[in-house]
Order: C-alpha cells, then structure tokens, then sequence
C-alpha cells in the first residue's frame, strides 16, 4: 500500500465517520422531548403563529425530511447556504454568530495550549535529563497534582484569591473577567484594543497553562526516558558523545514523531476545552455559546447541533493530520506501507 | 474451579506484595479507605440535614475559627428559647369562657356565648444582644367551631420592646410597621426548601389569615421567619428601633378574639396553642459555618463525599465493563461484528467528553444516576480499543489453540482464558478512570447541569460562583474545603493507579 492510497483509504473512512456522527447528532436531538419552538411562543399568539413557527423549523415533517435538512445544515459547514441552520435565539443564521465567537475561544486556547508546550517540554526534557534526582520526582509528583486537581478549581481558588485582594486591600492586579466594558471598547482603537484583549485574558490563559504543562512534561519525560534506555544509546554513550548531544540529538530526535502526534491530537482541545473556563471568566466564546443555546428556556438545537459538529469534525481532521504527520515523519511506517 | 481459584489466590497475593512496597500506591489506598470510612458513617459525622436552610446566619463563622481569632471571639452563637403564656385578664373572663392548661399548649373553650370576648396571652423574654438579621418566632395553634358559621375568631400578636415600642406582627389588624425591604417567609415547620413559598409585604396575602374566619384549623405549626433584605444601614435605622431596641425585657401579647354571629345560638368555640418558640440563628455554627442559605457547610461537605465516591465508583465500573465486553468480542470473533464495533467506537472518540455529556442531561435529564449512566457509556472507547488489541494478540497464543482444539466453545474461551488475562490492564484503566468521572459530574454541577437535588461538592462550587458574594466576601469555608476534598480523593486515585500501572506493565517498572 502506497502512501497516498492510505491517505485516500483514511480519508474516506474519515468522512463516513462524520457522515455517522451527523447522524447520531440528529438522533440525539430528535429523541430529546424538548421543544425549539417555545421560546419563541408568545402567550398571546395563536394557534395558527405556532404552526407557522413549527413550519418554519420543519417540525410536522417526516423524520426522514428533517433528518435531510439537519444533514444539509450540518455538512454546509457555516460556509455555503444554510450556514448550519437558524438560530432561534438570535433570529439568524447559526454561522453568523459562530465565527467571531470561534475566534476568541481559539485564541484563549490556542496560546494556553502553545504556553502549555513552550513550557511543558523543555521541562520534560530537564527531568529526563536528571532522571531519579529530586528535580524529577518534584517534576512527577507537580504533574501527577495536575493530573488530579480540577482545573476549575484551580482557576476558582485564583479568582477567588483576586477578588479577595481587590476589595479588601483595594489592590489590581489583572482583570478577573474577560468582558471589556463597551465604553472602553469604544474608545480604542486597532493595536490597543488587541492589546486589552490579551490583557484581559492574562488570567484565564495564565492558569490554562499552570494546569496543564504538567501533563506534557510527564509525558515527554517519559517518552524520553524509553528512549534513553535504548541500545542505540548506550552505543552513542561507548563512543563518547557528551550526554547533550545524546539527549537532543539522539534520543529526543526519536520521540519528535510521537510528539507531534500529540500536539495534533490536543488541537481539537483548544475548541472543545473551554466550556468551564469561559464559563470562569465569562468569556463570550464557543463554549458559554453552546451552554446558553441548552438552557431548558432556549433549547436553540441548531447551534447546539453545529457546535458538536465543529467539535467532532476538528477531531476527525486533526486524527487525520496525525496519521498523515507519523506517516511522513515516522520512517519505519513510510517503508512499511512501501513495501 | 480449584485451580483456577488457587491461580487467582496467587496472583493476588503476588500482586498485593508488589503493591506493598509502593508507597505512593499505599498513601492512594490510605485515602481512600478513609474516604469510604466517611461515606458509610456521614450520618453519625454529620447530624445536621445538608439541605436544611438557616441552621444558622447566612456565612457564619466556623467555630474554631471564630476562637482562634480575637476580634470574632464575642460574635452571639444561635439562641433559641421557648417562652410559656399567661393569661392576663384570666379572672376577668365570662363565665361561658373556660381556659386550660394541659402540658404546653392552652385550650379556650368558649361555650354558648352570647358577646364577644377578648383573651390576651402574655409572654416574657429577656433579650441582652444587639438587633439580629433573622430571627424566627414559632407557635402552634387550632381552631374548632363547634358548629361551622356560628363564631368568628382571629388571632393577632403583638411584641412590646422593653422601652415600649408595639409592634404587630401578624393578625387581623394593620402591622405597625410597614417596611418594604423585608422579606417574609411563611410556611409549615416541616415544608423542605423548594416549597417554601415567600410573600410580600401584603399582609392580605398572608395564607393563613383566611382560616380565621369560622372554619376549623387543624394543630398546624405556625412559623413566622422574618430575613432582612440587604441594606444594613436601613436596617439598623429601621428594624433596631421597631423590633429589636435596646436589650432588656421583651413581651410578646397574643390576642385571641372569639365572637358569636349575630343572631345564631349554639355558639361554641375551641382554639388551642402551643408554647411561644423564638430562635435567633448565630453568627458562629459547627465545625465549617454556613454558606449563602445558611445551610451547614459541614453536612454538605460531608454528604458530598458519599456522591462524589458512588458517581466514580459506578461510572468507572460500567463503562469498563462496557469496554471489556466490547474490546473482547471485537477481537476475538472478528470479521463484520469487530467492524461494526469499532467504527461506532470511532464515532464516539469523535464526541468530546464534557459537551456530549451536557447535550445528553440537558435534553434528557438530571438526576445523578442518569448523570452516572451518561458519563459510563461515553467513556468506554478508549479502554475497547485497547483491550482489543490485547485480546488480538492473545488470540494467537498457543493456549488459546489449545482451548480451541479441546472443544471449547467461543464464549467458554472469551470468559474463561481471554478475560482473566486481560483483568489486570483493565483494573488499572478502571481506577484512572474514576477520577476522570468525578470530575467530569463536578464540572457539570458547578456549569449548572447537575442534579438539583442532590448534595455535590460541584454544586456549591456552582452556588458560590452564581451568587458571588461568596467570593468578594471570602468565604473560604464554603468554597475551599469541597475542592481540597475532591482534589484529594482524585489524587488518591491517580495514585494507585499510577502504582498499578507500574506493577501489572513492565516496561514501566524497567524504567526505574
């Protein structure tokens, strides 16, 4: 099997998965006794406004006509018409709403998870380098804390810390939420405004990363350990080489494929993590988004279907871009699928 | 059977020996067994109902705490008194009137009466704190015309503070006072929150001002709980003088007026009441204070602990039976069947964890066990896809062609040669997975989405982020021990199953 049938081969495995997980986001939405059209019900409206509303959101349809139109809704992916549907809460269509949103939760979680590997790395890589002494056992023990606290906590114990500060000493140090005041938005203007978002997400991001870099560092200290513990090694090691060329050139080289695949693998995270945190510091992204539209008064189901979309289709592409990066940088399986 | 029992004796001892030199591992188990301990006696450790509001004042200090420091040490702990009525004009009552008393409640029988009448209670209380922000008064009382339509009675108390300011609580007649700030809850001594109903100022509103009329009125205890709203300064302004002045003796009046109606004979008439309770919550309580609703963080905590231990003992359980099920019957019958299988196990990894979970209790329910379901059959996939890969592997083993020649039928070789050998990874996967579990139900409680009903260290992580007072007044007692106690038993399991892992996989063990 050549490369780029395998590619092929994972690629349409890929898109029956997505096609599956259309589906069961149908299913599940179908199933649930909740109503759409209440919220949008009036006291006073008639009968007649309400079959107009349930008409309009396709509700006396068949199953199979309803089960079309999410799939259309779905896999317009918020680009071409339907722009993942209607949104009853907004009154237009899901995409309009979602973009900007997506792009603060991604940059939230795009730079707590770059600060995570900026630091989680190097750090596995120093404990590896002193296997044994203090500095990685101090290293193990912090990452198997991170492991077991809830991030929440951490992040609530920080707010609740600050807010502390702030009203009995009076003293500022970052913005607790995210939200900038509308009259201060108003008043700045490109590079500034840029400049108050990062720093009112100094927090939120400053604890992502406090929580999270443990996890990295565990397992690149252990992916390197395995590697230090290899014949070619202690053959690097015969012929004299200093312990720094060993550990970069050497044995950290041989773990870069599976590193990557890691990093790939986390990417669906940036989206799919910030539910509580956003929820924290009440951050207007993807995630209190998808909580609001769940609320028992709103029940907006199509943006609450078109975020898991998004959720499960970043998963598939990113799985997809791991195999593909292991196949290139992984040399053992690119001969292996040559021959 | 013998042998295999004796294989799997060795195993565990051979297992429990490994275990016993990992100290970490040992720490995990101490933990956790005195978790268990907890949850089987939180009864015994925690009298006080978790749910059971006004225990004491909203954010009351935790007792210890108000010892340690100097400046809290005088704050009034929660008083309570049971105040006897006297009658005050008993030898000037008619003769058609007659008053008992048998044990603690007074009985007014009004026979044949031909005016009206009225009898005045009277109690006395000596009070020598400041003005408190709740206080509670409590009594008991019944009503039984003789014959429906022939009396009228109402019932109307009166406090007269010790340099003589009336006020009229409730009755018939127009409250003295009239602030709007207050907020009045009225309701049956036995009636749990979420029943309660509150009710304005307008006294004409009061529910059980309609039985008054000549009806007859069950023993019902009667409650009235007055919470100040939110300004101190009104309040100090307002309620100090009205009701709570300068300490000294206080004296409640109960009137009780029982007339005929007009023209009707056979008028008669019982009313009976109860002792005069006054509770007044303090601003120091039990071992962790109050919360918002000034329900025992203690208890809470407590309870907590039985959710928190059940919702990742049964999830973890499930969903790694699930997966055993799963990863087993998928690798070892292969063809169509381990097709199917796993690409509904890749539709799942697709799905992340928290979201699916959200969607799922969000349109089809709250209550933890289905809260437990939920998070079980989400998490299954990881554990199948591994289990299958051993079982792949195991499948080819000699043993296994050995079992097959012998005439052992498929589902004899899954339980009885596949399963036991993969027992060891699954238990491992099995513990790491409970902390997840715990989590991910505390993380769902503190978004709002967890079961209302049930005491969750997420739910009053949720309480006191929504309420937020929590937070600007550091009310360290409410927040901070619910996420010591979960960071703790999640660490406990990260840790043994850390010690596991390095025990039953030997790649791991090597690396030390």
């Amino acid at each position: 099997m050549t490369l780029r049938t395998y590619i092929l081969k994972r690629i349409v495995i890929s898109l029956f998965i997505l096609w599956l997980v259309a589906t069961l986001n149908f299913t599940i939405f179908a199933l649930s006794t909740g109503d759409p059209v209440k919220y949008l019900l009036k006291p006073e409206m008639h009968k007649e406004q309400r079959d107009l509303l349930e008409k309009a959101y396709g509700l006396n349809e068949p199953w199979w006509s309803q089960y079309l139109k999410s799939l259309r809704n779905q896999f317009s992916f918020g680009i071409i018409p339907p722009y993942f549907g209607w949104s009853s809460q907004t009154g237009t269509w899901v995409a309009d709403g979602l973009w900007w949103r997506l792009a603060i939760t991604v940059l939230l979680l795009g730079s707590a998870l770059i600060g995570r590997i900026i630091l989680g790395i190097p750090t596995g890589i120093f404990a590896a380098s002193k296997r044994g002494s203090k500095t990685d056992v101090a290293v193990v023990t912090s990452a198997l804390f991170t492991h077991g606290v809830p991030a929440f906590f951490t992040q609530l114990l920080t707010v609740f810390a600050f807010t502390y500060l702030l009203t009995h000493y009076d003293i500022y140090v970052v913005p607790l939420t995210a939200t900038i005041d509308a009259n201060v938005r108003q008043g700045l203007s490109g590079l500034q405004l840029y400049a108050q978002i990062a720093w009112h997400m100094t927090l939120p991001i400053v604890t992502l990363v406090l929580v999270g870099f443990g996890a990295w560092a565990l397992y690149t200290r252990n992916m390197l350990i395995d590697a230090l513990t290899q014949d070619y090694v202690v053959t690097a090691r015969a012929k004299g080489l200093s312990e720094r060329t060993i550990l970069y050139k050497h044995a950290f080289k041989s773990i870069l494929p599976p590193v990557t695949t890691m990093i790939t693998l986390a990417i669906p995270g940036v989206v799919t993590g910030a539910i509580i945190t956003e929820q924290i510091f009440k951050i207007e992204g993807i995630g209190t988004w998808y909580i609001t539209a769940l609320q028992e008064n709103i029940a907006d189901y199509a943006v609450a279907q078109a975020v898991l979309f998004i959720y499960a289709a970043l998963v598939i592409v990113c799985n997809l871009i791991a195999d593909f990066i292991y196949g290139v940088l992984d040399p053992r399986i690119r001969v292996g699928m040559r021959r | 059977m013998s042998v295999t029992r004796k294989v799997w004796e060795r195993r565990v001892r051979n297992f429990w020996q490994d275990f016993s030199h990992n100290r970490i591992g040992l720490l995990g188990v101490a933990i956790i067994a005195a978790y268990i301990v907890v949850a089987c006696i939180t009864p015994v450790l925690a009298p006080v109902d978790p749910e059971k509001r006004m225990v004491a004042e909203q954010y009351a200090y935790p007792e210890w705490y108000a010892n340690l420091v100097p400046a809290l040490s005088n704050l009034p702990r929660t008083m309570n008194a049971t105040l006897s009525w006297t009658i005050e004009n008993e030898t000037a009552l008619p003769d058609f009137v007659t008053a008992n008393q048998v044990g603690d409640k007074w009985t007014i029988n009004y026979n044949n009466g031909t005016e009206p009448v009225q009898i005045v209670f009277t109690a006395k209380w000596n009070y020598t704190r400041l003005s408190p922000k709740t206080f509670n008064f409590l009594f008991s009382y019944a009503a039984n015309p003789g014959k429906p339509g022939t009396t009228w009675w109402s019932l109307e108390l009166r406090e007269i503070t010790p340099v003589g300011n009336k006020t009229g609580s409730w009755g018939n007649n127009i409250p003295l006072w009239d602030s709007f700030w207050w907020l009045y809850q009225i309701y049956n001594k036995d009636v749990r929150y979420g029943q309660i109903s509150t009710y304005s100022i307008a006294y004409k509103n009061w529910p059980f001002l309609k039985n008054t009329q000549n009806t007859s009125v069950a023993f019902c205890p009667m409650q009235l709980f007055y919470r100040l709203g939110y300004d101190p300064v009104e309040y100090n302004r307002q309620m100090l003088p009205d009701m709570f002045g300068p300490p000294g003796e206080f004296t409640f009046k109960m009137y009780l007026n029982i007339k005929p109606v007009a023209g009707m004979t056979n008028t008669t008439c019982t009313v009976s009441l109860s002792k005069f309770k006054i509770s007044i919550p303090g601003l120091v309580y039990g071992i962790l204070g109050t919360q918002v609703y000034g329900c025992d963080c203690w208890s809470r905590l407590i309870y907590g602990v039985r959710v928190s231990l059940a919702v990742g003992l049964a999830a973890a359980v499930i969903s790694t039976s699930l997966g055993i099920l799963i990863g087993v019957v998928a690798g070892f019958m292969g063809g169509a069947l381990d097709e199917i299988l796993m690409r509904l196990v890749d539709v799942l990894l697709c799905l992340p964890a928290l979201p699916i979970l959200l969607v799922m209790v969000a349109l089809f329910g709250r209550s933890v066990w289905y809260i437990v379901l939920i998070i079980a059959v989400f998490g299954w996939q990881g554990l199948a896809r591994m289990i299958r890969a051993q079982t792949l592997s195991i499948r080819e083993m000699s043993f296994i062609e050995c079992a097959q020649a012998s005439g052992g039928s498929k589902s004899y070789i899954m339980t009885k040669h596949v399963m036991p050998n993969i027992m060891p990874i699954a238990l491992a996967d099995m513990v790491l997975s409970i902390p997840g579990a715990i989590i991910l139900e505390a993380a769902l409680s503190f978004i709002g989405f967890g079961d209302p009903t049930t005491p969750t260290w997420g739910r009053e992580f949720n309480l006191a982020f929504s309420v937020g007072s929590g937070f600007s007044n550091f009310i360290w007692w409410w927040v901070v021990p619910p996420g010591i106690a979960i960071t703790l038993l999640c660490l406990a399991f990260v840790f043994v199953s850390h010690a596991i892992d390095e025990i039953v996989n030997p790649r791991l063990r090597r690396r030390r």
